[in-house]
């Protein structure tokens, strides 16, 4: 999206003036040229950060900082809720600061807006939905975007509890089996999307080619090595919990999983000696050994806020996942 | 409703020599408007600065005279002070100078009492003198902002002073009569009975400023100027309605009144019935006022009885507890200034509701309305069936959303249509997208106030958007049943919920037994 086809209207506001702030900028920018209000979700970031000094006014750009929130939002109109919320705070209180806005896409004779808040919190975790719940829309689906790391800051349960789908991206977690465990109470009630799963995708949908014809028995008793490049270790382990689900693998079965410094690709996997199948960014290799032709498959060029839109867009349950996150807790809390 | 209404001046004067051709907005004679409880809160807060925006909008006939009536000393010039506070803080429009200057004339104050016979003498001599100063014909709308049991004392003075003709005479006197229009079924006729010695049912105007919202109005315009709509409006499509009514305050300072009111009485008798009403009625025949309450009347009077144990099988009551709002703490409801700490009063209804008529048979209307829920939001949600679980529906484990048309009383005014659309792609994967049609952005500027509305109706002569007597004591019937039954219940448990939620798990069960789920606005 190019960059001049997006403008914004920004104004302060207080907590109780949202909405018809909200709605005045809708009038202001609709005076100025026709634009449509797109919104097909309610959008909620939350974004754990030391509090701002008080009376400073919000500065999104700043708390939406490494997000690609406008290219999202560009491809999945939502209402976006937006709040930095100081963890340290015990007390209850009105947000410090507040400010709503509008961003305008697409060229002029088809220019669509869509709205977005940003809440600027220092009030203890209690009372933070409570916020957010007078802040969502009711008709339309509610996700969360959980863009820290998972391991570190889990989410926040009175949150997530008004959403339908937990957006968040295990390429973050620095330590996997923290990321897991905080999934513990989410995955059987919430449509899970995890971005880095997504990548995952043309190298399960490779294995599934290459071992179409292989006998199950084999392939549940081979030994498997899972090799993956440094900070691609949830990468691994999600393989391990999606074959773990689906080869009925035992909590005795244990692949083994190994970072290499030095390698191309993000992540490998060895089934015996027969197959190897290899990740990249542009393409999945299966080699298999006396057992048919080796064959490629491309992997899409997409960037994050693409993967993001399309799991925002993709409102069914993802069974694969629930069921790779379902065994690797059991691994995990073994 | 009726374009124009009908004036009285002979047909042969220079008035109707001079209108014809001419498509007046809506035609009213200049009276003089006297509110009594003209110093109070609702006066200040929302019917000056009514009268102010009618008044810039041109809608105000020329020399009308408003005079507020009260207790206090109060000259004129203190009162159009008072007013002018009142429409700076309170007014859609912030207030013009020139305007002003040219409002601020009409406005009037008279210190009088109800207190003895003799009480309302000088706002006689006073209202005599005005009228003579401006050339007014002697029309006069009396407001009653006051409380309720000041309703039958001022119409008694009323008729005491001779200053009511009962009757559309010329000159016509009109009433206006708030909400809420007794404390039960007894109580209302008793009401009703006392104003009715004086005034004649076609000159009393029940106001329930839910009526007076454009989106009000627009339901039936929604409904029977769409061909869309209408035929899908019955049983056979139709999966089931919402309607709710959240307040995001607490009771703040009026515990004096709802101690003795509760949600059922404030929120379900008056403003939730006329909604329901108004998305169930059958097709008038025409918009005259006594035919669109004909048919709101059938709705209420098809309503089945909610009596004994099934009190408790359709009908949740609650108290919200402590809890947070927008992040500040706030006390649960016992501990609210003015409330008995050991109160049952229900901040908190939700109801299943049945219309034992042919077009809705077998479809469910659920109801709730509270106080300090997480937002303002008043809206109207119809449930269409959902699709057979064939082809895009097949997947129990994740079905497509039903169609929704929602409809938003308040805030951001407007209606949304929920469908199923294909995503881009190559894949046939199926989103809910809304067609949304939002007031302010579509036409611009603010809506009327629902109070400039009803008050421009009421000089008009239109009653439509009023609550006739036969409504007002049927709505009372319907919900004595669950009044009494809760009164024989004196030392059950109430339910409760924190204060920033949707309200108690008993509601969410109530929904969830019928295999449906609450939809939050």
């Amino acid at each position: 999206m190019a960059q001049s086809l997006i403008d914004r209207a920004w104004r302060a506001t207080t907590p109780d003036e949202i909405e018809p702030d909200l709605a005045a900028l809708w009038r202001e920018v609709g005076q100025q040229r026709r634009v449509a209000r797109a919104v097909l979700s309610n959008l909620v970031v939350v974004r754990e950060r030391p509090a701002a000094r008080a009376g400073d006014a919000v500065n999104a750009d700043e708390i939406a900082k490494d997000l690609t929130l406008d290219e999202v939002v560009a491809r999945h109109p939502s209402r976006v809720i937006l709040i930095q919320h100081n963890p340290a705070t015990q007390t209850a209180c009105a947000p410090s600061a507040v400010s709503v806005g509008i961003i305008t896409f697409g060229p002029p004779h088809a220019r669509y807006g869509v709205e977005q808040i940003v809440v600027q919190s220092a009030c203890a975790e209690q009372s933070l939905p409570s916020i957010i719940r007078r802040l969502l829309r009711g008709d339309v689906p509610t996700s969360v975007w959980w863009t820290d790391d998972l391991s570190e800051a889990p989410p926040l349960d009175g949150i997530v509890a008004m959403a339908r789908q937990f957006v968040y991206d295990s390429r973050r977690w620095r330590d996997v089996r923290g990321g897991v465990l905080a999934l513990a109470t989410l995955h059987r009630r919430l449509d899970l999307a995890d971005v880095n799963w997504r990548r995952l995708t043309p190298l399960r949908h490779a294995l599934i080619h290459a071992c179409g014809a292989a006998d199950a028995d084999h392939l549940r008793r081979a030994n498997v090595e899972i090799v993956h490049r440094a900070a691609e270790g949830a990468l691994a382990w999600l393989v391990v919990g999606w074959l773990s689900a689906r080869l009925e693998w035992g909590g005795g079965a244990s692949p083994r999983v190994a970072e290499s410094r030095d390698s191309n690709e993000l992540i490998s996997i060895s089934v015996g000696t027969d197959l190897t199948a290899a990740l990249n960014e542009h393409r999945v290799l299966v080699t298999r050994r006396g057992s048919g032709p080796s064959f490629t498959v491309s992997v899409p060029h997409e960037g994050e806020a693409d993967a993001v839109a399309a799991e925002l867009r993709n409102l069914g349950h993802d069974a694969c996942l629930r069921d790779a996150v379902t065994a690797l807790l059991a691994r995990f809390s073994a | 409703m009726p374009e124009a209404p009908v004036l009285n001046p002979p047909k042969d004067s220079l008035f109707e020599q001079l209108k014809v051709g001419e498509t007046l907005p809506i035609a009213v004679e200049p009276a003089s408007i006297v509110i009594f409880g003209g110093a109070g809160d609702l006066a200040h807060r929302k019917l000056l600065p009514a009268l102010y925006n009618l008044h810039v909008d041109g809608l105000l006939p020329p020399r009308s005279a408003i005079v507020g009536v009260g207790r206090k000393a109060m000259t004129d010039e203190e009162y159009r002070a008072f007013a002018k506070d009142g429409i700076t803080q309170f007014s859609r429009r912030p207030l013009d100078e020139h305007a002003w200057e040219t409002f601020a004339p009409n406005l009037f104050f008279v210190t009088a009492s109800i207190d003895d016979d003799a009480s309302l003498a000088p706002l006689g001599s006073r209202l005599d003198v005005i009228e003579h100063e401006r050339e007014l014909p002697g029309h006069r709308i009396y407001y009653l902002a006051v409380p309720p049991s000041l309703f039958v004392p001022t119409v008694k003075q009323l008729q005491r002073a001779r200053f009511v003709a009962k009757g559309q005479g010329h000159p016509w006197a009109r009433i206006i009569v708030e909400k809420p229009i007794g404390h039960d079924l007894d109580s209302a006729r008793a009401i009703n009975d006392a104003i009715a010695d004086v005034f004649d049912e076609r000159q009393i105007y029940r106001i329930d400023h839910y009526l007076g919202k454009e989106t009000v109005q627009n339901i039936l315009v929604l409904r029977f100027a769409n061909s869309i709509f209408e035929p899908l409006f019955n049983q056979k499509y139709i999966d089931h309605v919402q309607i709710t009514v959240a307040e995001s305050e607490g009771v703040g300072t009026r515990a004096g009144y709802y101690e003795q009111a509760g949600a059922l009485r404030d929120m379900v008798q008056n403003h939730m019935l006329q909604l329901l009403a108004m998305v169930s009625m059958e097709p008038p025949h025409s918009l005259d006022a006594d035919v669109v309450r004909d048919e709101k009347l059938e709705v209420i009077q098809s309503l089945r009885p909610i009596e004994g144990r099934a009190v408790a099988d359709c009908v949740v009551r609650a108290q919200y507890t402590a809890g947070f709002d927008m992040g500040r703490p706030v006390p649960g409801y016992r501990e609210e200034p003015g409330v008995d700490p050991n109160s049952r009063t229900e901040t908190y209804v939700a109801l299943q509701i049945w219309i034992d008529n042919w077009r809705w048979a077998g479809v469910p209307f659920f109801m709730r309305t509270g106080k300090r829920l997480p937002k303002r939001a008043s809206e109207i949600s119809v449930q269409l069936k959902e699709v057979p679980p064939i082809l895009f529906n097949a997947n129990r484990s994740s079905k497509l959303d039903p169609n929704v048309l929602s409809i938003r009383i308040q805030p951001d005014e407007g209606f949304a249509l929920g469908i199923s659309s294909k995503i881009p792609g190559p894949r046939v994967r199926v989103y809910p997208v809304q067609m949304d049609f939002h007031y302010g952005s579509t036409f611009g500027g603010t809506s009327p106030e629902a109070y400039e509305r009803l008050l421009l109706d009421v000089m008009a002569g239109d009653q439509t958007l009023f609550m006739r007597r036969d409504m007002v004591e049927a709505a009372w019937q319907w919900v004595m049943p669950i009044l009494n039954r809760w009164a024989e219940q004196t030392t059950e448990p109430l339910p409760t919920y924190p204060a920033g939620e949707w309200g108690p798990p008993e509601a969410d069960r109530l929904i969830e037994a019928t295999g449906r789920r609450w939809r939050n606005p």
